[in-house]
């Protein structure tokens, strides 16, 4: 029998190789967080390992590979020794910038976002890079049949791709019979959690609020969750617009009926506190996530309270000096103009 | 769907078979024993979230599951390869094998009668005529594949409710009237009557798949299509800086509508080249040495290529581009005027560029930096020679 198959979606950053390659590191950190948070809870009786099959989704080979093209590019006119051509050197010399791993945020990070907001060919050319390889995953196989259960945890620019792969799989009929493309593969997802959720600030196509990917429509339980202290989430901070839809029919219908979940947290376990993992330490996360997934009676009330008592919200690992190192890291002039050339343009839509 | 409307069905040749026969105690009893009745003050919700969340090792279609349903789907999924081809009649014996594996499961219950709503015999009863429904649905030619029983939806179990909306049983109902007390027998029995609710359910999701597998091909190939097309696009085709890709998006944004570019649209089949330097090489008529090959940076201006895809492969890309040429040459300018043509043989560029020097304006010839690797491979070959297609 298929196990519950469980998407995860990254964000910015890098998640290739030095040769561009995918590296599924994040995705086995982000499984080793949940896979801990689990096994704290004795109703949840099946292994992890064997209820879950975690699929790494990747689609940072495709800004690598657009990134490491103009740096080669770049190079190769320099290389190619013409001296008189210095007006084309130094159209490209910025673009060898792009190809670095290490060290290199304004690229690495701002230039993922920035790349699939402002560029609607590359935003294709992602989307489907990632409903294949969701479709791949969710395919029937020889000697273990058809997933029954499926759901999706998408974090931080993941959150807008995951959204707009969804609906475009929900909404396309490519096929004869001209059924939508996730109809025919399996039940609807059971739930789609965004972690550090940015789709409404960087939708375009499809709307966030009014899109197939809404409880009852392309999934059957939506979770967003976003942190306080998480300066990428905070509205006016250095985004323009939070996830709220908050007086929209269907969600608010949604909510009602404990379909839509929408979560604020306030924990620092990390210093990194805009990673996926600091959202699913806290049981605020994860036991909504674990509920959805697993059925609203695999965590009992008296197991939640108790999860919820004992988990600190500031980690005692994080101290004062490291929480001061964070801001400093925020201080950082390079920080600053990356984030305040951004912000202006992501206003202005 | 209510329970009534599917009560209308004629009564089909699996009832012959399915007829109730023997109960058979489920292979979940073992795990209601070891789990379930020790962990009584977790209460009856998390009772059929035990059943829900049984793994490949559970009694629920996993290795310890012994309702014979598991080996009898497995092979719908056969890869159709010459070794391994199930042909179509065989499919459709698997699959009434299957239905009446199935429905034997069902009618095993020791589920008493049905008296009440949400009472574990009508529970299965109405679990029953679901999967007979569906069963004579896919006897049928002609199969209406949008019909809701035999969408996977409609089977899948839902984690809070237990509910199966084909046949509208809802598990949550049967075990909170019947599990007040854990190991009482009604509790027994409720959770051997859900067991098999999920597991005939989850059973259907896997004969409907199966069904439905030329669609699910078709949906693989037409994504493995625009994934080739898309990666061709940006990583085949001449590259596009940023410049370039910002005025083709826009373009693009222009000529396609917003519930086009939600979906998965195919990749432009054409693009306009902008302000695009790459290397190349220019046989130039130099004053001092004569002929040569000179390294050039050749800057397009404006120019624009197209092509036709065909199956996630463009082909026939043809382009055109005023250029400048940028080359150090001694007594003549460093920048040459021109036009580049790119051909779809081998993806040669080839330009003519005027250039002013000592001895007045010339004409040179601008080539690809592949084209001219391709030419010095052969360098004994005179490169005119060469362009007029000539054997060595």
């Amino acid at each position: 029998m298929r196990r519950h198959v469980l998407i995860v979606i990254h964000g910015m950053g890098v998640y290739v190789d030095q040769d561009g390659k995918p590296v599924p590191d994040w995705t086995d950190s982000v499984t080793d967080v949940l896979k801990l948070q689990y096994q704290k809870y004795p109703s949840l009786l099946t292994d992890f390992d064997e209820l879950f099959e975690v699929v790494h989704v990747d689609y940072d080979t495709v800004f690598d590979q657009l990134l490491k093209r103009w740096a080669d590019e770049a190079e190769a006119i320099e290389n190619h020794g013409v001296e008189s051509a210095e007006i084309a050197t130094r159209m490209l010399g910025w673009l060898s910038g792009g190809q670095a791993h290490d060290e290199n945020f304004a690229w690495t990070h701002v230039g993922d976002v920035v790349l699939y907001h402002y560029f609607n060919l590359l935003r294709q050319r992602v989307k489907v890079h990632v409903a294949k390889q969701i479709h791949t995953a969710l395919q029937p196989r020889q000697g273990e049949g058809a997933v029954t259960r499926w759901s999706i945890i998408a974090h931080s620019l993941g959150t807008i791709v995951a959204h707009d792969v969804l609906h475009a799989m929900s909404a396309s009929t490519p096929n004869e019979p001209g059924v939508p493309l996730l109809s025919s593969i399996a039940p609807k997802p059971r739930v789609v959690a965004m972690l550090a959720n940015v789709s409404k600030t960087l939708e375009h196509e499809a709307k966030v609020y009014e899109s197939q990917v809404i409880p009852g429509r392309a999934c059957r339980s939506y979770l967003s969750a976003n942190n306080k202290f998480d300066p990428f989430v905070q509205e006016n901070l250095l985004v323009p617009k939070s996830f709220d839809p908050t007086g929209v029919a269907a969600w608010d219908e949604a909510k009602g009926q404990g379909m839509y979940m929408d979560i604020e947290t306030e924990n620092v376990n990390e210093l990194n506190v805009h990673s996926a993992e600091n959202y699913l330490v806290n049981p605020a996360v994860h036991i909504p996530l674990f509920r959805a997934m697993c059925g609203a009676g695999s965590i009992p009330n008296t197991l939640e309270r108790n999860a919820m008592e004992h988990f600190q919200n500031i980690s005692s690992v994080v101290t004062k000096e490291s929480l001061d190192t964070l801001l400093n890291k925020y201080r950082d002039e390079a920080w600053y103009q990356a984030i305040g050339k951004l912000l202006p343009l992501m206003e202005a839509g | 769907m209510h329970m009534g409307a599917l009560r209308i069905l004629i009564l089909p040749t699996f009832m012959v078979h399915a007829t109730v026969g023997l109960a058979r105690e489920d292979p979940c009893i073992s795990f209601y024993e070891d789990n379930i009745i020790p962990n009584q003050g977790f209460g009856t919700d998390w009772v059929l979230s035990a059943l829900y969340n049984q793994g490949t090792n559970g009694c629920i279609l996993g290795k310890a599951d012994d309702s014979g349903i598991l080996p009898l789907y497995l092979p719908l999924f056969e890869s159709e390869t010459e070794d391994k081809k199930v042909p179509p009649g065989e499919r459709s014996r698997l699959r009434h094998r299957l239905f009446e594996r199935v429905l034997e499961d069902l009618n095993s219950a020791d589920a008493g009668a049905c008296r009440q709503d949400h009472a574990a015999a009508c529970d299965i009863e109405a679990q029953t005529l679901a999967v007979e429904s569906v069963a004579i649905m896919l006897t049928e030619s002609g199969v209406d594949v949008t019909a809701p029983l035999i969408q996977a939806d409609s089977w899948a179990v839902d984690p809070d409710s237990g509910l199966v909306s084909a046949s509208g049983v809802e598990l949550r109902l049967l075990l909170r009237n019947a599990c007040s007390e854990f190991a009482s027998p009604e509790c027994r029995r409720a959770v051997g009557v859900s067991a098999r609710i999920i597991r005939s359910s989850r059973a259907m999701i896997q004969v409907i798949a199966a069904y439905k597998l030329p669609i699910i091909a078709q949906d693989a190939e037409f994504l493995s299509t625009r994934d080739r097309e898309w990666n061709s696009y940006f990583n085949t085709i001449s590259v596009q800086y940023p410049w370039e890709l910002a005025f083709n998006s826009w373009r693009y944004a222009k000529a396609t509508t917003r519930q086009e570019r939600a979906l998965f649209p195919q990749a432009p089949s054409s693009k306009w080249i902008i302000l695009h330097p790459a290397p190349a090489f220019e046989y130039i008529d130099t004053p001092l040495d004569g002929n040569r090959l000179e390294a050039s940076i050749v800057v397009e201006v404006a120019g624009y290529e197209w092509w036709e895809w065909e199956k996630g492969k463009a082909k026939n890309r043809w382009g055109v581009s005023g250029a400048f040429s940028y080359a150090d040459v001694k007594e003549t300018n460093d920048i040459g005027y021109g036009i580049v043509l790119h051909t779809p043989v081998k993806n040669t560029s080839l330009g003519v560029v005027m250039r002013d020097g000592d001895d007045g304006w010339k004409a040179g010839v601008i080539v690809n930096v592949d084209l001219a690797a391709f030419i010095m491979k052969y360098s004994t070959s005179d490169l005119m020679s060469f362009l007029r297609l000539q054997p060595d």
